[in-house]
């Protein structure tokens, strides 16, 4: 999930219809969000069943992933306009 | 003459070892259980004041990256946290459990304030994204932390003294639109979208009062005592350091302190969440319209 968020992160953010500096910003909350669905993973691998969730994780994931579709659905839209 | 010189060695080598002993004592003390909450709290919040001032008068980028920063920190933070066994039966586990569950919220809060590309969307729907985003934080937070609405301080008692702080929010959104710049939104036309734009707006106030007096307020009031209050009065005012005026910033700092001590009278969030919402629509929609 995270290498497929990457790629389409990556060609959301080739898309140049806003400026350098939000484009930018975009990127870090494309990064954070990344970094976290990768420490899940970890976890998911490392631990078993019972330690394999963190509520910190829960917490932070869903509103960040939200942003994350946010901010490749308005990119792509404004691709396709 | 030897055996003298080999005793005075052996009582300096004595006194070293005891004044280091002191010395790592002195630092024992200082990571006492009730300290390491206050360090944490402090550090936690002096790098989100350093992220805010950066964002107002360095860089936005730099700003926003060191917020990126303390929020992987703070859940990595957390995740260490939640599977350390030796502060499990300590007081403190379940405050801080609390603080880290809440912290990246406020990050994020300003990442999702500043980072959404919505440049492009019309302008009365674009705090209406912001707000489902922070929505949505708020219920993970409080699913992952197993509360519930009535314990972030969404319940009904008296109803009186909650809609008079709430309606107290009118004549405070005029003297904050009186203090800041004319908003975009001001220029909106039209009932539906002034009445649209005003609704989504105080959306954005009442998500802003949940993260930080329902959320962040509770958390540092388990650490810190009352000093909790301030201190989130503090975070939740530093966003407006971008408006480079002592004025604008002393004004939302005391409003917030005067929210963060309804709330921690109280205990009820009913009211300044109806005044943030009322603040926020009428500084930005209503009073711009009106007068």
């Amino acid at each position: 999930m995270s290498s497929t968020l990457t790629i389409l992160v990556q060609h959301a953010l080739a898309l140049h219809p806003f400026g350098k500096t939000i484009t930018v910003i975009d990127g870090i909350l494309a990064t954070v969000l990344i970094v976290l669905l990768s420490e899940r993973e970890v976890l998911h691998s490392r631990f078993p069943r019972p330690h394999s969730q963190s509520r910190v994780l829960n917490a932070t994931i869903p509103p960040l992933l939200l942003a994350g579709v946010i901010v490749i659905t308005v990119r792509l839209a404004e691709l396709l306009r | 003459l030897r055996a003298a010189i080999s005793r005075r060695e052996e009582v300096g080598r004595l006194w070293a070892a005891i004044s280091r002993r002191q010395e790592v004592g002195r630092l024992w003390a200082w990571s006492r259980p009730e300290n390491l909450g206050l360090i944490t709290v402090a550090a936690y919040g002096i790098a989100f004041l350093i992220a805010e001032i950066m964002i107002a008068y360095v860089n936005l980028v730099a700003g926003a990256a060191l917020h990126a920063i303390i929020l992987i920190t703070a859940v990595q933070h957390g995740i260490l946290w939640e599977r350390s066994r030796s502060w499990r039966r300590h007081g403190l586990y379940g405050d801080m459990m609390s603080f880290l569950l809440c912290w990246p919220l406020a990050d994020l809060t300003r990442l999702a304030g500043i980072g959404l590309p919505l440049d492009h969307l019309a302008l009365e729907i674009r705090p209406g994204i912001v707000a489902l985003v922070l929505e949505v934080g708020v219920v993970s937070v409080l699913r992952a932390s197993a509360l519930s609405w009535e314990d972030l301080g969404l319940w009904h008692p008296e109803a009186r003294p909650e809609l008079l702080m709430g309606a107290a929010g009118l004549p405070l959104g005029l003297i904050a639109f009186m203090l800041t710049s004319r908003s975009d939104l001001g220029q909106t036309r039209g009932l539906v979208p002034i009445v649209v734009s005003a609704a989504l707006v105080a959306c954005v106030g009442a998500a802003e009062e949940m993260v930080f007096r329902g959320l962040l307020q509770k958390a540092c009031v388990g650490i810190l005592g009352w000093v909790g209050v301030p201190f989130t009065a503090v975070l939740s005012a530093a966003p407006l350091l971008s408006d480079r005026s002592v004025w604008v910033f002393l004004y939302g700092f005391l409003i917030a302190l005067l929210f963060g001590l309804w709330v921690y009278r109280r205990r009820n969030l009913m009211g300044v969440v109806i005044a943030h919402g009322v603040l926020a629509a009428t500084m930005s929609v209503i009073w711009p319209h009106l007068l």
